[in-house]
């Protein structure tokens, strides 16, 4: 009983750790689009979503090393 | 597959709430999936008696029924409907009910998450639906909502502004949950490479919309303050770009396509097999095509813009990228046709719509490889041609996928069997109606006919007729689909839990109805 618990807490730790990856990555994305455009220049936007697609990568793989 | 179960007692389900409140608070991924279910069948009635609508205007030429600004809300609304409204919850719906049961998983990572996602849709729909009461009417601009237009509209654009807002944010926080639960809620033993082909495809779908979704919003947004906060992202008078508009929703648009389609894939990965009664033709490749499709799709989205004008070199680059994502769809085709290859096949409804769906959707494939060609897009553009099109790909292809798919998992939902007979006639009904809206289609856009007009001139008469004609047979042959669940639900031959002999996957170890709780001690996928 003990053993599942401390697995259900696991498994909960790394979904919230994935669901906030995820919606990092879906709100830099929101931002960015208007960001870019408000700056008018498409680096900020190419920036954005680079940090984004690279970001989410980089995050899930810290993630694992702190487990 | 050799699993060890432990079903949890469905008595327990008797300390839940009861009538309303039971759907208002549930967090039970069957309970969640149902809603989602129930609500898109809704909006796809809603959304189809917009197209009755639509297509009774368009019975035959001459303004007959209503006044041309609100055939266009007609038109907006029944694109917007369909596919925020019907389309996307249903796939989430069966996302729902199978993706844990498929993984060996109790339930969603967060079910009260799924509850708020499943809740925010009623709001956003009766927005949509409410414009159409708004002073000067729903937005008219269509699905696109394309500056100039959209920026000059009223109250109603904004209220559709926010009906997507509040969807998108429905959608993000549905995909962020399906993402997290494949990814850390799966059996031991159910590896990545051992997930059923609708899980995979689901994956990487959500993946598209937590990517794509914000985009839409992004533009939404940026109308919206240049509508009410004196911005010019699209106003070509204050150094603003109105294509740019465009670039950014079909930066969404595209892959939206996708978007419906890929997990409408994964339910046909799963009926062939059953009913061919042989695995799945090249798994590994079906996954590849797969993210490959998601990648590609991402970058073609300005072959819906090729009349806006841009250079050789983009145009090149948008049709030879357009090109490019027929190759791993042409892969699916394939692993498809070569698992009914030399298979024990029958053709229950389930199949029989996944053949169906093989053949609607190879049409509307086809006629896009077409309209890839720049210079073939520019003379089929805003033309009817384009309307067969995108219906025989997002309509028929994942409705009929959809169907198939609620034939295929209705006994494991109910416990009961449906009426085999009335599936035949739903299916049959379906097809002959459907080919008869949208076939043709293709010859009215060759021939010239625009799209998004209520009035057109007399040459276009009889094969408009014979369209209305079928697209009243389509919808009332979706009440008979209706009553055939319903019946199924009241009751029917009871359903084993091997419904299909040849059916593999962890959702056939349950029994039928699959319980309130499932897997809570995870079974062991070898």
């Amino acid at each position: 009983m003990t053993e599942a618990n401390s697995t259900r807490t696991s498994q909960r730790a790394a979904s919230v750790r994935t669901a906030l990856v995820l919606a990092f990555v879906a709100l830099v994305l929101f931002g960015s689009i208007a960001f870019a455009q408000s700056f008018g220049t498409a680096m900020v936007g190419l920036g954005a979503l680079g940090i984004a697609f690279i970001g989410f990568p980089l995050a899930a793989l810290a993630g694992r090393i702190r487990k | 597959m050799h699993t060890q179960l432990t079903l949890a007692d469905d008595a327990e389900r008797l300390d839940q709430p009861k009538g309303i409140l039971r759907w208002l608070t549930a967090t039970n991924h069957k309970d969640i999936g149902t809603l989602y279910l129930c609500f898109s069948f809704a909006m796809f009635l809603v959304g189809g008696l917009m197209a009755m609508g639509i297509r009774a205007e368009l019975f035959q030429p001459g303004l007959q029924l209503m006044r041309p600004e609100f055939f266009n809300e007609l038109t907006t609304l029944h694109g917007l409907i369909m596919l925020f409204g019907a389309f996307m919850p249903a796939l989430v719906g069966f996302a729902n009910w199978q993706i844990p049961m498929m993984i060996g998983a109790p339930d969603m990572a967060f079910p009260r998450l799924n509850n708020f996602s499943f809740w925010l849709l009623p709001p956003a729909a009766i927005l949509l639906v409410a414009s159409l009461f708004a002073p000067g009417g729903a937005s008219g601009a269509g699905w696109t909502s394309y500056p100039p237009l959209s920026v000059q509209m009223g109250p109603g654009m904004d209220m559709t502004i926010f009906a997507i807002h509040i969807l998108g944010v429905s959608s993000i926080i549905g995909s962020i949950n399906i993402v997290t639960t494949i990814l850390n809620m799966r059996a031991p033993g159910m590896t990545l490479m051992k997930m059923p082909m609708f899980v995979w495809t689901w994956l990487v779908t959500a993946y598209m919309i937590i990517l794509v979704m914000p985009v839409l919003a992004g533009a939404v947004t940026m109308l919206l303050t240049d509508r009410h906060f004196d911005t010019h992202f699209f106003n070509a008078a204050g150094g603003g770009d109105p294509a740019l508009f465009q670039h950014i929703f079909w930066f969404f648009g595209h892959p939206e396509v996708y978007i419906i389609a890929l997990p409408a894939f994964g339910i046909i990965s799963q009926v062939i097999p059953t009913f061919a009664r042989k695995p799945l033709f090249g798994y590994l490749s079906m996954v590849i095509a797969t993210c490959a499709i998601a990648i590609i799709s991402c970058a073609v989205w300005a072959h819906h813009m090729f009349t806006v004008g841009m250079p050789v070199a983009g145009q090149l680059f948008f049709m030879y990228t357009s090109f490019l994502v027929a190759v791993p769809t042409g892969v699916k085709v394939f692993s498809w046709v070569a698992t009914m290859w030399e298979g024990s096949l029958s053709f229950e409804t389930p199949m029989l719509f996944a053949v169906g769906f093989l053949f609607v959707f190879v049409v509307g494939g086809l006629t896009g490889i077409i309209m890839a060609v720049a210079g073939v897009d520019i003379q089929l553009h805003q033309t009817y041609y384009i309307v067969a099109h995108f219906h025989y790909v997002m309509a028929a292809g994942s409705l009929f996928a959809m169907f198939a798919g609620t034939y295929l998992w209705l006994p494991k939902w109910t416990g009961h069997m449906y009426d085999e007979t009335l599936g035949r006639w739903h299916f049959w009904l379906s097809m002959i109606f459907f080919n008869m809206t949208f076939f043709v289609m293709h010859f009215l856009g060759l021939a010239g006919m625009p799209r998004r007009i209520p009035d057109y001139p007399l040459q276009f008469a009889d094969l408009n007729m014979i369209a209305s004609i079928g697209a009243f047979g389509f919808g009332l042959t979706q009440l008979l689909f209706l009553y055939t669940v319903i019946k199924c639900i009241r009751g029917g031959p009871k359903a084993s839990a091997q419904v299909w002999d040849s059916a593999k996957g962890l959702e056939w170890t349950l029994p039928s109805p699959a319980p309130h709780h499932t897997f809570e001690t995870p079974p062991v996928v070898a």
